[in-house]
């Protein structure tokens, strides 16, 4: 069988831990890494030292930021009265990406699943009920997932803050924009017909 | 609905075949580990997207090789479709007429219903066997069942895990946020077995009464803890809560959930007697039969498609006399059969079978 020379070795099987990443693409990644040269290669490793150096977590949100607050956090014109909570920082940027929600964001860092050993101590729930205690929060919205996890979290979470006397909303659920009744599953069909709303 | 022909490539003990069916029997015989199960698994795999042995699919590849490949002809409501996969380390790809497919897609097109020697003891086996038949044929009857099913048994294994535990000691919040979704599937679980195990039994009792020239009744009774009475099934969701709170205790005492669908059975009654306890081996065969061919015709009746039969290894744990009332049954559609023995094909057309022998991986073509 055909040994890589160490280092290129090395560098195949730090790829190949990456998500989506096969030996194949690792492969790939690492001979292109190679063909760089030296300050290409370089500025590559300096943006992953950078990356772990310079970013952490926004102590309001908890979104990544590589500054004291976040972008979103620090936004003159963010409604602060609203908040969105999300399981994972991607989860903002794609609800951002629809440039309509002007609220404010918690990040939890996780779902509630027993089977992994994460419960709601292991996520930012404490912090995100010390948020609402002290600033002036007047819906919570909550935009989990909508898998088991997801929606076990949502009730958590909702069982907690509404007697809090805080609005607490979930993410609308049914037939996607531009998609087919015909190709919606019965699960969806169930929850888009009993989550209707008037003409 | 049937299939015209296979080429199987590396496929367990198969290295290389090619076959043309017959519409409507296909009888494979021979000796014990020639390859007999193989090839019918290989088109069962084919259409159903799995295999009646639960296996991982490295086991499914020849042992000197690391891919197979299995590629067929299907003619379906008089249109031909091409249908191949090809298995590799880990790996399955279904292709639909050379287009890449989720394996869903096959199972909705193709119907198979898959007969092997535990289904006879379907009623003298546990409640686990006899819920595998009811959630199977409803998976395959109505594919949304399915995903719930799954889904409920994923919301099991979180909750079992809390139980497991042991700083969790109290029915608390955590509970309740999985318990509370449980409770919705179960509702919808146990309304779909009752709605299908009433018309499995109305099937079922015809196809009864001719097996055994209408002296014996069938009765399916859906058995659960949950409600003693069905018409508390809307509040089943309620009920089901409480129940699990109550039962908190001996849920943490097991460190497992015992109670709802997955602990359900179906009470299988010959005149109105308990079959499991009082039927012989012999009825509790027939009634078992009986039961597998509902399965045929209810697919029949709901897809308005001939569903595809597999008799694996059925044929020699029958007597005679069953085995040609089996085969008189499947009047229509294809069937695949394997056994040890030749057949006696005297009650059937020449026309419409073909007689395969099975040595060692290969196959020969019989003259009838």
């Amino acid at each position: 069988m055909y040994h890589y020379a160490q280092p290129l070795q090395t560098l195949i099987d730090e790829f190949s831990k990456m998500p989506g990443i096969g030996k194949k693409n690792a492969q790939r990644l690492a001979y292109y890494v190679l063909s760089l040269n030296d300050m290409e290669a370089v500025a590559l490793a300096q943006a992953v030292i950078d990356v772990k150096e310079k970013i952490h977590l926004c102590p309001q949100c908890f979104n990544f930021t590589d500054d004291e607050l976040c972008d979103i956090c620090r936004a003159d014109a963010r409604d602060r009265n609203t908040l969105c909570v999300v399981s994972t920082p991607r989860d903002i940027a794609s609800i951002e990406r629809a440039r309509e929600y002007k609220g404010s964001y918690h990040v939890l860092h996780g779902v509630i699943s027993p089977m992994d050993g994460i419960g709601p101590d292991a996520l930012k729930i404490k912090e995100l009920l010390s948020r609402i205690a002290q600033q002036e929060i007047s819906e919570v919205i909550i935009a989990t997932n909508p898998n088991v996890e997801g929606e076990a979290t949502a009730l958590y979470l909702s069982r907690l803050i509404k007697p809090l006397g805080v609005k607490v909303t979930r993410l609308a659920k049914g037939v996607p924009v531009g998609g087919d009744l015909e190709f919606a599953d019965e699960y969806t069909l169930i929850s888009a017909i009993e989550g209707r709303q008037e003409m | 609905m049937y299939v015209e022909s296979v080429e199987i490539r590396n496929f367990r003990n198969l290295r290389q075949l090619e076959i043309c069916f017959n519409k409507r029997y296909n009888y494979f015989y021979g000796k014990n580990a020639q390859g007999k199960t193989n090839i019918i698994e290989a088109v069962s795999y084919l259409l159903s997207t799995k295999s009646h042995r639960e296996t991982a699919v490295a086991n499914l590849i020849h042992y000197d090789d690391t891919a197979s490949v299995v590629m067929g002809q299907v003619i379906r409501k008089g249109v031909r479709d091409s249908v191949s996969f090809t298995l590799g380390e880990d790996k399955k790809v279904f292709y639909l007429n050379r287009q890449k497919v989720l394996p869903s897609v096959l199972v909705e097109r193709f119907g198979v219903v898959f007969f092997d020697p535990e289904d006879l003891r379907l009623i003298k086996d546990g409640p686990d066997k006899r819920r595998r038949y009811i959630d199977q044929l409803i998976s395959n009857i109505h594919p949304p069942y399915r995903k719930a099913y799954r889904q409920y048994h994923h919301l099991l294994k979180q909750r079992n895990a809390l139980l497991k535990d042991p700083s969790v000691k109290e029915y608390g919040e955590l509970f309740y946020i999985f318990d509370k979704q449980l409770a919705g599937l179960t509702k919808y679980i146990i309304q779909k077995r009752l709605r299908y195990l009433k018309e499995i039994q109305t099937v079922a009792q015809k196809i009864h009464e001719g097996i055994t020239d209408e002296k014996e009744r069938i009765g399916l009774k859906y058995q659960t803890n949950i409600i003693d009475e069905y018409e508390k099934i809307k509040d089943i969701e309620k009920i089901y809560l409480t129940l699990l709170k109550q039962n908190f205790v001996y849920d943490k005492e097991r460190r497992t959930s015992l109670l709802g669908p997955h602990t359900d059975d179906i009470l299988i009654e010959v005149n109105e007697k308990s079959a499991r306890r009082f039927a012989s081996q012999g009825q509790q065969k027939t009634v078992s039969i009986s039961l597998k061919l509902s399965e045929v015709e209810l697919y029949r009746i709901q897809k308005n498609v001939q569903p595809i039969v597999f008799l694996d290894d059925v044929m020699s744990e029958l007597d005679e006399k069953r085995r040609r009332r089996l085969l008189s049954l499947l009047k229509e559609g294809q069937v695949f059969i394997t056994a040890t023995d030749k057949i006696d094909q005297s009650d059937i057309d020449k026309d419409e079978i073909a007689l395969f022998e099975v040595i060692d991986g290969s196959v020969v073509q019989m003259d009838i």
